[in-house]
């Protein structure tokens, strides 16, 4: 019961343990009446909703709300009422004279902490671990403690009260952590920070020392305080401890001029030969090599525990070590990252071991400075050699950061994380560093590194805003905002000033916000809410004075922004699909990711797949692809996240694009991030990329009102068994087949969730994960491994449940087998799918056997050669199968190379479906000569119909006599079948009789062959008689042949009223069947065409080859040879007829 | 407030001419000895205790005010028996949260366990004077051969105490989680599930041997431990306080009901210093609030150092507003 009522919570995307939804239901049996939190929060009647959700909402445990704050969702807020957004900003000026009227454009504000992002991110919990082997104790034989064991001892055998002392175990480094403060290192001042606190929680050292390291002047040199600029200065030999204990890990970007010309490697040199030194480089590795601070991966051999650095033995990894060599003292460089610190941590503290670092590269010749002075000059010209020496993405970067400045250091760093990839922390260096800004502050020793604040003149910001889009602008400012929201009391925090009527400092109100803070947040943070309408008409975000209209939005709009949702929507957001949530869609949620790899996370799919988050993403080109990640999944256990995104890349792969969407990216790296799985969005339109995103089956239902039209039925049928079948062929089983899991657009059926597939008959070892539902998963087959049939059966029970128009399990009502009763779709189809849910694996029918009888009920063009081949695999499996065990495993086996030799047929491999035709009489023959009657069913009907199909193979193939032999063999079956049951097989004796007849007219014994089309015909006008609404297309066609014979005859008179009669019923055919039997149609015009001409009626001989013509069209002329074959015919009678009517006016 | 008049003779050196009242110099740093009165301390600043009807010796309740959704909270969390994991900024009265539920609620003193780098659960468990056992034991022996009770050299450290088996349950205030080290979530977490834990030099004892009496926080007190088995029949109040940047296992997370506590904004910090300080310590500290208002975000500065300048300004020191936060409300934060 539990474990249901969890499983559909975390299908709604409700992640619950099952120890917080038993807390979640104790709570609410606590709680009392109309006094939870949702009750209060919600002035609308809550007695219905509160019942549905308490479990959500009421135990603020389980909501998962970090807070008492009862936050409704963003969609629920914005529905309820009106809710107020205010403007946060960077930076304020304090109003001078709080009497005086605010100037113009000027609004009061108040200063907040707003939640900075986290530089180490979700790694810091692993960082920490990752120090582990620097914990370590070592007896200091200054000190001494009582050694409570060995006096005991001792007192216990001396009877003397007397102790014995031990050297304490201390810790054994001390840490020295060397804060680079120069310019550029106020971007990375968090960083510093989280590292020191890391370091000081890791429990490892005796004492951490922070000291500042000035690398700007030629002449490195300490301070006691980073970032202050003032304090003591030391020299860099302080910190170089004789005994070896200190550790100095320095933090630092690479940007100063002493990396670059040789200060820093004296120093570092200096602090390697004493004790081990690091380097902890702020930037993005790629960013490495164009830094002061480059590195290459060397192998380095300890001897000892700790010792400085210059004792470590450094070799190529790979050139001989008398080829390369290391020449100057070795310093690592780590990147913040839980696994390069582990490599190094467990390097310094083992005894002696061996591992790849990257080491400090100063052979390397200091690349050009990536420092750009432009302060001087216009600041058009400034920005455009920004533009010329910057990268694109800084150069966008720029531009939202323009769009917001003044900004401090957090601000930017959370709007290039807003922005996310393709940019990083690097772009946001050369942004700060490209010449464009200056800092605000001239007496910034005073303020906190994170509270400098830095502009951009207004010229170049009025160029850089020019390249990009205020929607654009927008978007940042959302992907900001939802970023504050969702770390709003977890983290560090920086001070900002928020838009509010009772503020004494004032903010710019032209719009420069980087963030909305809603009144919830805001109170949280400690502002009061007023009322709800904004104070502040900073929400007009023209910005006349820059001269850019931003027309979408409306200068008018003084209400708010947040407030005009429909102008929102309507306006601003209407080409971007991911704004305008398609259906099935929602936006996301705050502790949704924004970014995965290049994809930019844009909506989050509402019907939850449990552990596997879907999201709507969009990449740098625009591309829309859809992105799974097992996100709360991968906070408890990494190793199967991984798994399952492995697992689903590798079936997208195999899949190549055809039955399953083309695979975008993977991630699943084997430490650190979040896994994720991309894959093209599968749009409604085929290729039509704006379209919304393709509808899955249960859509499809809902759309239809549960009854599906046959032809819908049909394609949905045929191109689900194709997929299936094609899966099947690359050694791949999904079995996870559902009704989310097939997406249907116009053209195909894809498959998606195929993370927990059976690879190469392998079964997942995560199917728990995702367990589904037993309606499509045979109970027995749930139990072991994983087998194509498997998949059949879900295939049968999914396409009879949506044909049903109920998703439920299609036994439940049908005990017995009957086929449904379903007036579009052919009882032989229903007769397939039902066998799909045979208990015995074995009985089933293969995908690819599907793929036949769909192919076949839907009348269109024969399967493509892909299908053939999966129908040659099915069949070589099956012919092993039919040899241990034919009474089993033979009538299929029958059946399939039936379908098979028609594929081969289509296809003009003559040779091979003639084999195949006559294996599968002989299988035949061989199941019929086991029964006691010579006719006993099924299998003398199966016989019957594989040798009409044999006489049809031979006579393709030239093989007249042998033919006629067959077709003679089948009609004498078929006789006695009919004699038995007119109604299942009046039609099969119909068709074996044309054929039969067709064989004695080509023998040229054409009174017989009259004869037998004669039978045909009468026992057409019967089952036309006795079934009014049987279709009649058999008797056309025995009317056309009947025509045929009397032509050969000579009989015209006849001949013409037995044509005419066929075209009269084809003609008058519903138009699915028309296009059913459209080839026999054009066939019959033609032949009436010739027989009219051959009396002398060449007009209505003419207007008949046009018909023929017309219905050619009308169907795709294309396609198959016998297509062709009619198409020429038809154009050879035309021609024909021309001439004739040619001639006669020439006479 | 005070009443100390200024010893007679003394030399005005430093009057009135900044505005403090002549109480307001305690210390003159002019050489003189003088037999100075004590004025009052903050009532966040004493230490004396108040003595109940019952004999009880508690200390003085601290004035706590919370807002009506984190009661709820925490009402959740008692309901729960969960601990309560408190994050907040400096100053929001985490750790208060513990002593005003332990007074609201009549549980007692709080058994205070302040977390940093080097704590392991087993300081929190207990403690075992094994020198002071065998040196006693020693001296008895050769006195009149008996040997002294085990019990008497053990002594429950907090979680320890906590965790004995009562009928009402104490308050465990967990100080700064985060300070701690990496494991020590987890250690806890397996206490909290199983809710007792063994005190292995008892378990020596044979079965038959009569519960041992060991020492709790309260010297008066011992509780019966049979087997070195300490097992809780009530779940502890737990309080759990962190910084919010730290972060924490999921599976601990997960056994812990959350509790963020919000900043005060202008009201509540009216509130909480007409609650400390008498409602007419508002009177004209208008200047005070606004300013720390202001300064708050960018000076990160926590609500007791506004207690502080308001305290201050009533003890008659006349500074205005910016001197006298510039002397109280220093910068809590640092660059790294």
């Amino acid at each position: 019961m539990i474990s249901r009522v969890t499983k559909v919570l975390a299908e709604s995307g409700v992640e619950l343990s099952h120890e917080e939804l038993l807390d979640a239901m104790w709570l609410a049996g606590k709680l009392p009446r109309d006094s939870g939190p949702l009750a209060r929060s919600t002035s609308v009647s809550a007695a219905t909703s509160e019942r549905h959700s308490e479990p959500h909402h009421d135990g603020p445990k389980a909501s998962k709300a970090e807070t008492a704050e009862p936050a409704p969702e963003p969609a629920a807020a914005e529905s309820m009422g009106e809710p107020s957004a205010r403007p946060l900003l960077a930076s304020a000026q304090p109003s001078s004279d709080e009497d005086a009227q605010a100037p113009a454009g000027l609004s009061p504000a108040v200063a907040v902490r707003a939640p900075d992002s986290s530089t180490l991110g979700a790694g810091q919990l692993r960082l920490g671990k990752s120090l582990r082997p620097l914990r370590q104790r070592f007896p200091d034989r200054r000190q001494q403690e009582l050694d409570v064991t060995r006096t005991v001892a001792a007192i216990a055998d001396t009877g003397v009260p007397e102790t014995v002392t031990r050297a304490v175990r201390t810790r054994w480094l001390s840490l020295a952590l060397v804060v680079d403060d120069g310019v550029s290192m106020v971007l990375w001042q968090r960083l510093a920070a989280d590292v020191r606190a890391l370091m000081e929680r890791a429990g490892a050292f005796r004492d951490v020392r922070v000291y500042g390291l000035d690398t700007r002047s030629g002449t490195p040199s300490l301070r006691t305080s980073p970032y202050h600029h003032r304090g003591r200065i030391l020299t860099p030999e302080a910190l170089c401890d004789p005994t070896g204990n200190t550790l100095v890990l320095v933090v630092s970007d690479g940007v100063g001029e002493a990396w670059r010309d040789g200060g820093m490697r004296r120093v570092t040199d200096r602090w390697g030969r004493c004790g081990p030194t690091a380097i902890i480089q702020a930037l993005p590795s790629r960013l490495w090599a164009s830094t002061g601070i480059g590195a290459r991966r060397w192998q380095v051999t300890t001897h000892r525990r700790g010792g400085p650095t210059r004792d470590w033995h450094v070799t190529d990894p790979e050139l001989p070590p008398d080829l390369v060599r290391f020449n100057s003292v070795p310093v690592p460089v780590l990147a913040p990252t839980p696994a390069a610190v582990a490599d190094w941590a467990w390097l310094v503290a083992s005894p002696g071991g061996t591992a790849l670092l990257p080491l400090w590269d100063a052979g390397r010749p200091g690349s050009s400075r990536t420092v750009v002075d432009a302060r001087d000059g216009d600041a058009a010209e400034a920005v455009l050699r920004f533009r010329e020496a910057a990268s694109a993405e800084a150069y966008r970067l720029a531009a939202h950061v323009a769009a917001v400045s003044p900004v401090t250091p957090p601000v930017m760093r959370l709007v290039q994380a807003a922005l996310g990839s393709p940019t990083d922390l690097g772009h946001l260096m050369e942004v700060f560093l490209g010449g464009l800004m200056h800092g605000l502050d001239a007496d910034g020793a005073d303020r906190l590194p994170h509270h400098w604040r830095f502009d951009f003149t207004d010229d170049a910001r009025s160029v850089l805003l020019s390249a990009v889009s205020p929607r654009e602008l927008l978007r940042t400012a959302e992907a900001v905002t939802r970023r504050i929201e969702a770390a709003v009391g977890r983290a560090p925090v920086f001070p900002a000033w928020v838009g509010h009527p009772d503020g004494a400092a004032v903010i710019d109100d032209t719009g420069r916000s980087f963030a909305w803070l809603r009144d919830q947040v805001l109170t949280r943070l400690g502002i009061p809410s007023t009322d709800a309408r904004p104070a502040v008409p900073v929400l007009d975000r023209t910005r006349a004075h820059e001269g850019e209209t931003r027309d979408s939005i409306g200068a008018g709009d003084s209400v708010g922004f947040r407030d005009s949702a429909a102008a929102r929507t309507d306006e601003v957001y209407d080409d971007a699909p991911g704004e305008n949530q398609p259906a099935g869609w929602v936006e996301l949620l705050p502790e949704d990711p924004v970014q995965l790899g290049r994809f930019r996370l844009r909506a989050r799919s509402a019907r939850g797949w449990p552990h596997l988050t879907m999201y709507l993403a969009e990449d740098e080109d625009g591309t829309v692809a859809t992105v799974r990640a097992p996100a709360p999944l991968y906070s408890r256990d990494p190793e199967t996240a991984r798994a399952l995104v492995r697992t689903e890349a590798e079936c997208l792969t195999r899949m190549r694009g055809t039955g399953a969407p083309a695979l975008l990216g993977v991630a699943a790296p084997t430490t650190g991030e979040l896994p994720w799985v991309a894959a093209r969005c599968v749009h409604r339109r085929g290729d039509d990329p704006s379209s919304p995103p393709a509808p899955n089956l249960r859509t499809i239902l809902d759309e239809h009102e549960g009854t599906v039209p046959e032809e819908l039925f049909l394609r949905i049928g045929l191109g689900l068994t194709e997929a299936v079948a094609l899966a099947h062929a690359r050694g791949l089983v999904h079995g996870s087949l559902a009704p989310r899991a097939v997406l249907v657009t116009d053209r195909d059926v894809r498959l998606i969730g195929w993370a927990t597939a059976t690879v190469d008959r392998v079964d997942s070892a995560h199917r728990d994960v995702l367990p589904l539902s037993d309606t499509y998963l045979e109970a027995s087959d749930s139990g072991r491994s994983l087998t194509p049939q498997s998949d059949v059966y879900a295939v049968g029970a999914l396409l009879l449940a949506f044909l049903s128009g109920q998703w439920s399990d299609p036994r439940a009502d049908n005990s017995e087998q009957g086929p449904l009763t379903n007036p579009g779709i052919a009882p032989v189809l229903l007769r397939t799918l039902w066998r799909c849910l045979e208990n015995d694996p074995a009985r089933r029918p293969s995908a690819a056997f599907l793929v036949g009888a769909f192919a076949h009920a839907s009348g269109g063009p024969a399967p493509g050669p892909t299908s053939v081949e999966l129908v040659a695999e099915d069949v070589r499996r099956m012919r092993n199968a039919a040899r241990q065990n034919m009474s089993t495993y033979g009538l299929e086996f029958a059946r399939l190379l039936h379908t098979f030799s028609n594929q081969l047929a289509s296809q003009g491999r003559r040779e091979e479906s003639l084999a195949a035709a006559r294996e599968s009489v002989e299988v035949n023959q061989e199941l019929l000569s086991a029964e006691d009657d010579a006719y006993s069913m099924p299998f003398s009907a199966d016989l019957a119909a594989s040798l009409s199909n044999l006489s049809v193979r031979l006579g393709e193939a030239g093989r007249a006599r042998e033919s006629l032999d067959a077709v003679s063999e089948a009609e004498r079956l078929y006789r006695e079948l009919k004699r038995r049951d007119f109604g299942d097989f009046a039609l099969g004796h119909s068709m074996t009789l044309n054929n039969l007849s067709n064989r004695l007219a080509g023998a040229g014994r054409h009174s017989e062959a009259l004869q037998a089309i004669e039978e045909a015909v009468l026992i057409g006008r019967r089952r036309a008689e006795l079934d009014t609404s049987a279709v009649g297309d058999d008797l056309a066609r025995s009317l056309t042949n009947l025509g045929s014979r009397l032509g050969d005859l000579r009989r015209w008179g006849e001949a013409r009223r037995a044509v005419a009669e066929a075209v009269q019923i084809y003609g008058a055919l519903p138009s699915e069947e028309a296009r059913r039997v459209w080839m026999d149609h054009a066939m019959s015009l033609n032949n009436l065409a010739v027989l009219l001409a051959d009396a002398g009626d060449h007009d209505d001989a003419l207007r008949l080859v046009n018909a023929s013509f017309a219905v050619l069209d009308q169907n795709g002329g294309e396609g198959s040879r016998a297509a062709l074959e009619i198409q020429e015919r038809s154009r050879r009678i035309r021609s024909w007829l021309e001439d004739l009517a040619a001639r006669a006016r020439g006479q | 407030m005070t009443t100390s008049e200024p010893p007679a003779g003394t030399s005005p050196v430093l009057s009135s001419s900044n505005g403090g009242g002549d109480d307001w110099w305690l210390f003159r740093g002019d050489g003189e000895r003088r037999e100075v009165s004590f004025p009052t301390a903050p009532p966040w600043r004493r230490f004396d205790q108040q003595e109940t009807t019952t004999g009880e010796r508690v200390p003085y309740p601290r004035p706590y005010l919370i807002g009506p959704d984190e009661v709820e909270v925490v009402n959740a969390a008692l309901h729960l028996r969960r601990p309560l994991l408190v994050t907040g900024q400096p100053g929001t009265g985490k750790s208060s949260l513990a002593h005003a539920i332990a007074h609201e609620l009549a549980l007692g003193c709080v058994l205070q366990w302040p977390v940093n780098s080097r704590s392991t659960l087993q300081d929190a468990l207990y403690h075992y004077d094994a020198v002071g056992r065998l040196r006693e034991a020693t001296l008895q022996r050769d006195a009149d051969g008996t040997e002294p009770d085990i019990g008497q050299y053990i002594r429950l450290a907090p979680l320890g105490n906590a965790l004995v088996s009562r009928e009402r349950p104490r308050v465990l205030l967990i100080d700064e989680l985060d300070k701690g080290d990496v494991d020590l979530p987890n250690d806890l977490l397996t206490v909290f599930e199983e809710g007792e834990f063994v005190i292995s030099e008892l378990t020596r004892l044979p079965a038959s041997h009569a519960p041992v009496h060991v020492r709790t926080d309260d010297l008066d007190e011992t509780v019966p431990v049979t087997r070195g088995r300490v097992r809780c029949s009530e779940f502890p109040v737990v309080v759990i306080t962190s910084n919010g940047e730290r972060e924490f296992p999921p599976a601990f997370l997960r056994r812990c009901v959350r509790l963020d506590l919000p900043e005060p904004n202008e009201r509540r910090l009216r509130e909480i210093v007409a609650a400390h300080l008498g409602p007419d310590a508002l009177d004209d500290t208008d200047d005070l609030l606004r300013e720390f208002l202001e300064r708050r975000a960018e000076g990160e500065l926590a609500t007791d150092q506004l207690l502080n300048a308001v305290f201050l300004r009533k003890g008659g020191v006349n500074l205005d507003a910016a001197s006298l936060l510039q002397g109280v409300l220093h910068r809590l934060g640092g660059a790294v």
